[in-house]
């Protein structure tokens, strides 16, 4: 006698329904004439009956468990830091964290895993410092595809692109080579506008035996895709292209007393990778000579000065000022070349990926004026002589409020005594900030 | 020295999320002077936006805190920050000597705690005596009118049948439960307005409704034979007839037990009108549940934080199944007591079973047990080396932090069970207790 027949009963009604007969056992027995009363007797036994009867769940098997780690344990004292980091008002030191924890060799605790690994931004810090539980657990969700381990090959062929890319990148750091044969095993099948995205991938460490394989990629059917293979090419000393570059560059340089002048080339002088209709307002030649420069190894333009300061303070015909800094940076940015980049810089032109090449040069600019749209061009943290600079910037009364979160998150922690007596909101806040990454780095390096 | 607090520890304390953020600026060093600390207290004073530092106390056993600042939440950031700062650097809060404005309200609290070991006598015994039993009394004779109109209702509700009840709509249900709180039986007048949402709810609401009428009709039959029934049973009945037991009864009568005491879980619920804190406790090879309410604009008294170990005596509240206590007194011991036994998925089983023939109106247990969590679909499982299982009612959120920290081996969970499933609110991989 279950439940189920009573509440049907009780559903419909006694009053037009007699409820069944429950047997019970004698000692439940009831006098109850009525029949409401005798239902709901019954109900009561049989729920209580029925609940505290319930057998448990089974499950066919037990999970299998996740490996072993190979790495030592995130140290307790960091893990709070990163509890701290993860709930508190401190997210921005979160990856400057995670770099100083891959320093010491360790992995995350456990606990923190289902946060960072939603943070998907963050990718490329979190690969280094992965727990075997954490790719366990990943490999189970679909949404924490990219975190799960496994063979490279078989993740990039059968992967979502978020995925592919992750992969690619992750290998590309650690094995150039396999990386690059792992992108041509499935170059033919991609379309143009992941062969464009996996391709810039190539930029991380970046050599000589990539050269091959980028040359098929300059008469690729995308125009996109053979503009990125060029520009990687030209950041190869000593490529085919870079000395095509060099040889069509040649000629058209000279100087006349302390004036530099540059020649057009002819419409015709541009190679099939370079893009035909020029950006608005530029002419054709103009825009063949900028995309020669661009591509040309800077070595070039020693016939003319050694040093590109030097270079870069002479006159320059025919106004070609604006067109060759823009193809200087665009070389500089491509070839990571420090002493144009601090030249370029230093003369005031200021180009985020300049920054990142030359840190020193981008400080000295940037604390000249600062623009705070420019700050996150800097590497973390920042020299001690800049956070001092910009310490002092917020010393009177309205601190601005950009800048003084830019400075707590990123300014070099040693520093953070000078912030310790703030009285404003603002500064308080990124006092108490660097402060925190101070503590926090110190702890990691301590394990170390 | 009491044992030292982990900031994890100290984190749980905060209010809410924004005052743990907060607590965490002002653990910084650069805002606090005058640090100092004794063997059960710390104090400091600390730079806010005003002129005047702000004057912040905190009594460790309990805590209680103590801050000049203005604002309303309890404990306050400056507070929270102090014992953040303690937590991690203990060194920075050196011993000393308390300051006046310190030593006054440390001082203040000690005679109050003295005072209240020794109550004082009420001015006429008699008197006072006769007019608690003439409210007792009235109270009584409203509730058994209460039950006896409800008793009425339920039976008309089974005549009529359930579907007419569901055309008719809640509004029946929440006009009995107002009659209710009338008779002064608000723990009744409390299931008729849930009964009254279970209306129409879910494929199973019929099942659940009369399982729910049921139960509640045992109630109204039971209770006017409680003074017959053995302790415990009536002490249960008057408890969900929503009798309160008064603190000063409680500790001259309820059962008392000292030991030490470990925290296991802490689960906090919050609506627009209330906060209820259960706070879960193991010792003395028993469990124990603390049970705090507050308006949520007003602090919830202190209680230990998972992990934390409690020495001293509890006063368990009269009912057929002894859970609820409260700390009627705390000794300075310091030292972690063991972790809960744990049990298998069927020994669980068999505990609710016996707990059910003991007190049938139960509908929350505390479970302890070495399970692995298993996935099966959107949800989760427990199961134990025998491959039995309970289902898991929790966030998402809470189900992978667990699966996370089980890594697919077993590992010791503690969570509090009700009929939809267990909900975790701690497990342990290695001896160190982690909260979820």
């Amino acid at each position: 006698m279950s439940l189920e027949a009573l509440t049907q009963a009780a559903l419909l009604g006694t009053a037009r329904n007699a409820p069944p007969e429950v047997e019970l056992p004698e000692a439940l027995a009831t006098e109850e004439a009525a029949p409401e009363r005798r239902l709901l007797r019954d109900a009561a036994l049989l729920a209580v009956m029925g609940e505290a009867g319930e057998l448990p769940d089974r499950v066919a098997a037990l999970p299998d468990p996740a490996p072993d780690e190979s790495r030592p344990p995130c140290p307790p004292a960091a893990a709070q830091h990163l509890r701290a980091i993860l709930r508190g008002p401190y997210e921005d030191a979160l990856p400057e964290w995670l770099n100083a924890l891959a320093k010491t060799g360790a992995v995350v605790p456990p606990e923190a895993l289902r946060e960072l690994l939603d943070r998907q931004w963050l990718a490329p810090r979190l690969e280094r410092v992965m727990s075997e539980r954490g790719r366990w657990l990943a490999a189970q969700h679909d949404e924490w595809e990219w975190a799960a381990g496994g063979d490279p090959a078989e993740r990039f062929e059968t992967g979502g692109r978020d995925v592919r890319l992750h992969v690619l990148r992750t290998l590309r750091a650690d094995d150039p080579a396999a990386a690059r044969e792992l992108l041509a095993s499935t170059w033919g099948q991609d379309n143009a506008r992941d062969r464009e995205t996996f391709l810039a991938a190539l930029a991380t460490r970046l050599g000589p035996d990539d050269e091959p394989f980028l040359e098929t990629c300059l008469e690729d059917r995308g125009q996109g895709v053979r503009a990125q293979a060029a520009a990687l090419l030209s950041a190869i000393p000593g490529s085919a292209l870079s000395r095509r570059m060099a040889e069509r560059l040649g000629p058209l340089i000279g100087t006349r007393l302390r004036t530099l002048t540059v020649e057009l080339p002819d419409e015709d002088a541009g190679e099939d990778w370079m893009t035909a209709r020029p950006p608005s307002g530029m002419g054709k030649r103009a825009w063949v000579l900028w995309q020669i420069v661009a591509a040309a190894p800077l070595g070039v333009w020693e016939r003319v000065d050694r040093d590109p300061a030097k270079l870069l303070s002479r006159r320059i015909a025919d106004g070609m000022g604006d067109l060759l800094d823009s193809a200087w940076a665009e070389a500089a940015a491509r070839q990571r070349d420090t002493s144009w980049a601090t030249a370029l810089l230093d003369r005031g032109y200021a180009v985020r990926e300049l920054i990142a090449v030359a840190p020193q040069a981008g400080e000295r600019l940037l604390a000249g004026g600062l623009d705070t749209g420019l700050l996150d061009a800097l590497p973390t943290p920042w020299s001690r002589a800049f956070s001092e600079t910009v310490a002092k910037q917020l010393s009177g009364d309205h601190p601005p409020v950009h800048l003084a979160h830019a400075l707590g998150a990123h300014g070099d922690p040693a520093i953070a005594d000078r912030l310790a007596g703030a009285t404003h909101p603002h500064v308080r806040d990124a006092a108490a900030l660097i402060a925190f990454r101070r503590t926090m780095l110190s702890t990691l390096e301590e394990t170390r | 020295m009491p044992a030292a607090w982990t900031a994890e520890q100290v984190l749980a304390l905060a209010p809410d999320a924004s005052s743990a953020k907060a607590a965490h600026k002002q653990s910084n060093p650069g805002v606090w002077s005058g640090l100092g600390s004794s063997e059960r207290a710390l104090w400091g004073l600390c730079q806010g936006s005003g002129k005047q530092p702000y004057e912040t106390v905190v009594d460790l056993p309990e805590p209680a805190f103590r801050c000049s600042c203005p604002s309303r939440k309890f404990p306050c950031k400056h507070a929270l920050g102090l014992m953040l700062l303690w937590a991690s650097s203990p060194g920075a809060v050196a011993a000393g000597e308390a300051p006046g404005w310190a030593a006054s309200w440390l001082d203040g609290r000690a005679e109050r705690a003295a005072k209240r070991e020794a109550p004082a006598a009420p001015q006429d015994p008699e008197k006072a005596a006769e007019q608690a039993a003439k409210r007792a009394a009235r109270r009584e004779q409203r509730v058994l009118d209460g039950l006896a109109e409800l008793r009425l209702w339920l039976d008309d509700l089974v005549r009529q049948g359930l579907a007419h009840a569901e055309q008719r709509g809640r509004r029946e249900f929440e006009q009995m439960a107002a009659r209710l709180v009338d008779a002064q039986a608000p723990g009744l007048a409390r299931r008729v307005r849930e009964m009254g949402w279970t209306l129409g709810a879910g494929p199973d609401w019929p099942a659940k409704l009369l399982a729910d009428a049921a139960l509640l009709s045992l109630l109204a039959d039971a209770y006017p034979r409680h003074d017959e029934l053995p302790d415990g049973l009536r002490a249960e009945l008057r408890s969900q007839i929503g009798w309160t037991t008064g603190t000063e009864e409680l500790l001259a009568g309820g059962e008392r037990v000292r030991g030490a005491w470990r925290c296991v879980g802490v689960s906090q619920i919050e609506d627009e009108n209330l906060r209820v804190r259960r706070t879960w406790l193991w010792g003395e090879a028993r469990w124990a549940l603390l049970l705090d309410f507050a308006h949520p604009s007003q602090p919830l008294p202190p209680a230990p934080a998972a992990g934390q170990t409690l020495h001293g005596e509890l006063a368990f509240y009269p009912a057929a199944l002894p859970l609820r206590a409260q700390i009627a007194e705390q000794d300075g011991d310091a030292g972690e007591a063991p972790l809960p036994s744990c049990d298998t998925v069927a020994g669980l089983y068999r505990e609710r079973a016996e707990a059910l023939a003991r007190n049938p109106w139960i509908d929350r247990l505390p479970a302890a047990l070495t399970a692995t969590p298993v996935r099966r679909g959107d949800r989760w499982a427990l199961a134990d080396a025998d491959l039995q299982a309970i289902g898991v009612e929790a966030p998402s959120a809470t189900s992978l932090d667990l699966a996370a920290l089980a890594g697919g081996k077993p590992v010791g969970v503690f969570g509090e069970w009700t009929r939809g499933g267990l909900r975790p609110l701690s497990a342990w991989p290695d001896e160190r207790l982690v909260a979820l």
